[in-house]
């Protein structure tokens, strides 16, 4: 389920306007040198996590950059479920998971969505069988106490919240680049993991460079 | 010089008992700060003293009840979920509570229940803030909270009762009988406890307190064989029964959670002469909790239990000669522990040794210059010292200051700790049992170095400066300033070691960061001859991590946040960090007595809190400005008190009157508590 979020719609569309136009400058030929800036949410809750042997179960959510919106087919660049982010290059780790059919790779870099404009391809990792290409298996668990992940766990609140100025770097599925900050965790603006908010509605950003270059 | 001592704590209590609401020029003594008796308008330290006046006042029945009306003093959450006090925005863990100078133990994660200790039998509370482990070591970096029990003045039996009844279906009755003779005196209370507990949040099953009982009796006894010796006894008793429910996957759980505490201290003091006395004291305490859990079916689902006791030696000795005071002890305490997940039941001796000298130079200048010495066995000696010193500029006027180190012990928790938490999953080793643990796993993926486990932690350390004038400008008014500076080094913190090969993460304790507390603390009284007296006080508090400082100043720092207008990350600066959690910028408090007639008198209380942060919300692991704060808040008490006749009286009040509560993130503040106390007193 993916939701266009209206509040921010307007917002966004300058954005997009502004990168557009500062493209323009540099080349007049191509009209969709972007897929603009988009806020989407999207469901990846079905998930139920099994402590003792860190396994889950539930489907994975696939999304296209190109497509801005969730698929069911081969083209995927990444996928979501529960506090598990995959990407569509490599090889899987576990036969729960969807087949790897395209060359896409990931690393996280630190800034703002502004301050992060090109690629450091040497940076760029896949997923291999022994797990996701970030921390593992599972890229949210590093609890926030080395600081490593794009989300931190709080003991006290038992909440996972996307740390601030983690830009997460993709190489697309066919060899773009697109880069993406996640918002939130939660569908509730103030999640109370008592009241069952159990996490796996994304809130995300990105930015998605059409013409296979590594600068945006 | 005892009996000088006692009669000074005779006449003391004399004025107090007879004073109905004002004592006037009472030479207000103070024994905590230094170990010997001071009068406080000569001390050069920051103290408190809390009058029995005070705790009567609103009939508080617990520490917690009159502690948290004290300037700069509230009581907050630890990181754990335990509740402990915070003074000059230090933790729980670097305050330590002396009954009659005996420490009470059974802290859970460095806190000390405050509502554990009853105050019906209190004479008045010493609050010493500041570094005070140049006198009593470790867990005293932040200060000490000394209880002092009522003395007895004239021969014959003295019975006080009181019962109060309070909202909640909260009863309290205290029974205190005393008896003196010559050189002979007792003291005995026992009180009684019952609360049905509160619920802030109705929507779920469970409660946010559950209904408890406990169970004080206290008993002090005074013997002077001769002029030269004195004998002192104290013991105590405490036990307290609480219902305990919980939920796991919507099913009930419910068992009891109980706990038990006991402490016999004896002390004999000699005095050889005017010039010299010693005293001996040994003092053993010990403190059990144990707590179940059941399942519907009535089959165990979860048990703890945590079983603490503290052995305690010391010999001092007094020293006077031309005006120099001194005191030099020594002495040794054996801890041991046995709780659940722990690999071991530990033991830790330590032999300490201090001495303090107090002297007046010009008749201007007050020098007190201590130093103490803690030798703990396995572990690097540590030496703390002090200095305060205090200038009279007028009769008026003081200036005072104290510089002083401190210490914090890791605790057995951060050595020997072996927990593994199944709901989230995660596990907890304690510094000395880490590595021999890892070593034992499968495929442990290192996160830090095994190597940087095989060290033991240093102590906590600090460096505390304060610096405080008081003064009394004309008979009825007084005001006093203190700016406080804490630096405590080392703190010891979990860190993520290592990953097994279920991806669990595995945490260890490390001595990670440096924390400051700085700000200004500002007390006046005025006093309208017998009608009315007014008192406020403030708090400006400053707290931060001084690493966060250092990194959030740098052009690459880490530390973004979200900036919920626009939905994208900014770069923090210097401004935006609000500093350590749980810490309110400001805090204060007014108190008005009123007396209405000769039988009548009317009590208000005002304290507020501004806003403050309980957890990082933005996933940078700091409290910033785009974090989600707690509002601030004002409590406000109103009491009044009614002779009947020079031996009873009545009270009734209304505490919380405007019925402030946050049940989200504030489970100590219940809405408005109606009550009502009866005394009665035999002579």
């Amino acid at each position: 389920m993916i939701v266009n979020n209206t509040k921010y719609f307007a917002l966004f569309s300058l954005f997009s306007l502004f990168l557009f136009t500062s493209c323009e400058k540099s080349s007049t030929e191509e009209i969709l040198w972007w897929h603009g800036a988009d806020v989407v949410e999207l469901d990846a809750s079905d998930f139920e996590l099994n402590i003792a042997d860190t396994s889950a179960t539930g489907n994975f959510v696939k999304f296209s950059f190109l497509e801005g919106s969730i698929v069911a087919h081969d083209k995927w660049d990444v996928a979501f479920r529960g506090t598990s982010l995959i990407i569509n290059g490599g090889e899987k780790a576990h036969n729960d998971q969807p087949d790897r059919t395209g060359d896409a790779a990931i690393y996280i870099a630190t800034g703002s969505m502004v301050e992060i404009n090109s690629v450091d391809t040497n940076r760029l990792l896949q997923d291999n069988s022994s797990g996701s290409a970030i921390l593992n298996n599972i890229m949210i668990d590093d609890l926030g106490v080395s600081g490593q992940g794009w989300a931190s766990y709080s003991f006290s609140t038992h909440l996972f919240s996307p740390r601030a100025g983690r830009i997460l770097v993709f190489r697309t599925h066919d060899n773009k680049y697109a880069k993406m900050e996640i918002i939130y965790f939660y569908d509730s603006l103030n999640p109370d993991t008592g009241s069952g908010d159990i996490g796996g509605y994304y809130t995300f950003n990105y930015v998605c460079q059409l013409d296979g270059t590594t600068a945006f | 010089m005892i009996s000088c001592m006692l009669t000074t704590y005779f006449a003391y209590s004399q004025v107090q008992n007879d004073s109905i609401l004002f004592e006037k020029n009472i030479q207000e003594i103070i024994i905590s700060a230094t170990k010997t008796s001071k009068l406080i308008d000569e001390l050069p330290i920051p103290v408190t003293i809390i009058s029995e006046k005070e705790i009567q006042e609103f009939s508080a029945s617990k520490l917690y009840d009159v502690i948290t009306k004290q300037t700069g003093i509230v009581s907050v959450s630890t990181k754990t979920g335990t509740e402990g006090l915070q003074m000059q925005g230090l933790d729980a863990s670097y305050t330590t509570i002396l009954i009659d100078g005996f420490p009470i133990i059974g802290r859970s994660f460095g806190a000390l229940d405050l509502n554990r200790i009853s105050v019906s039998d209190i004479e008045r509370i010493e609050v010493v803030k500041g570094p005070s482990s140049s006198l009593y070591g470790s867990n005293a970096l932040g200060g000490v909270i000394n209880l002092i029990s009522k003395k007895q003045i004239d021969d014959g039996p003295i019975i006080n009762t009181s019962l109060k009844h309070a909202s909640h279906n909260t009863t309290h009755s205290s029974l205190i009988y005393k008896y003196k003779e010559g050189s002979f005196q007792i003291s005995n209370s026992l009180n009684y406890y019952n609360t049905d507990g509160y619920d802030l949040i109705d929507s779920d099953v469970l409660s946010t307190v559950n209904p408890y009982s406990s169970y004080t009796f206290r008993s002090n006894l005074k013997y002077a064989l001769s002029d030269k010796l004195l004998l002192n006894t104290n013991g105590h008793y405490y036990k307290q029964e609480q219902i305990n429910i919980a939920t796991d996957s919507g099913s009930l759980l419910n068992g009891e959670s109980n706990i038990k505490e006991w402490s016999f201290g004896t002390s004999a003091k000699y005095l050889m002469n005017s010039n010299f006395s010693q005293q001996l004291e040994i003092y053993k305490t010990n403190y059990r909790a144990d707590e179940f859990l059941n399942t519907e079916d009535g089959v165990l689902y979860e048990d703890n239990y945590f079983d603490h006791t503290l052995l305690q030696s010391e010999m001092k000795s007094y020293i006077t000669y031309k005006g120099l005071n001194s005191i030099v002890g020594f002495g040794m305490t054996k801890e041991e522990l046995s709780r659940r997940d722990f690999s071991t039941n530990p033991e830790q001796d330590l032999k300490f040794i201090y001495g303090q000298l107090d002297a007046t130079a010009f008749n201007k200048v007050n020098i007190i210059l201590g130093s103490r010495y803690d030798d703990y066995t396995n572990y690097t000696p540590v030496v703390s010292n002090k200095l305060s010193l205090g200038f009279s500029l007028k009769n008026k006027i003081q200036i005072n200051s104290s510089v002083g180190t401190g210490f914090k012990t890791a605790d057995f928790r951060q050595k020997y700790f072996d927990f593994t938490n199944s709901t989230i999953g995660y596990i907890v080793l304690g510094r000395d049992v880490a590595i021999d643990r890892l070593e034992d796993m499968q495929n442990v993926h290192e996160v830090v170095p095994f190597s940087e486990l095989s060290s033991p932690l240093k102590s906590e350390t600090s460096l505390n400066i304060n610096i405080g004038l008081r003064c009394n400008p004309i008979d009825n008014f007084s005001f006093d300033f203190n700016f406080f500076n804490n630096k405590v080094n080392d703190l010891i913190e979990w860190t993520l070691v290592a990953k097994d090969e279920n991806n669990i993460n595995i945490y260890s304790y490390f001595n990670v960061n440096q924390v400051e507390t700085k700000g200004l603390e500002f007390n006046t009284t005025y006093k309208k001859i017998d009608n009315w007296e007014i008192k406020f006080g403030y708090q400006l508090l400053y707290a931060y991590d001084t690493e966060v400082v250092k990194e959030i100043e740098k052009d690459d720092s880490d530390y973004y946040a979200l900036d919920t207008e626009t939905l994208t990350s900014i770069k923090l600066n210097k401004d935006d960090y609000f500093g350590l959690f749980n810490r309110s910028r400001h805090m204060g408090n007014i108190k008005l007595y009123y007396h209405l007639n000769k039988k009548t008198d009317l009590n208000t209380i005002l304290t507020y809190r501004s806003k403050y942060g309980l957890s990082d919300s933005n996933g940078n692991d700091i409290l910033d400005a785009y974090d989600k704060f707690i509002d601030g808040y004002s409590l406000c008490d109103v009491g009044v008190t009614h002779h009947i006749n020079p031996l009873q009286s009545c009270q009734i009040g209304i505490k919380n009157i405007f019925g402030f509560t946050n049940p989200e993130y504030i489970s100590n503040i219940t809405g408005r508590l109606y009550y009502i106390n009866f005394k009665i007193n035999f002579k």
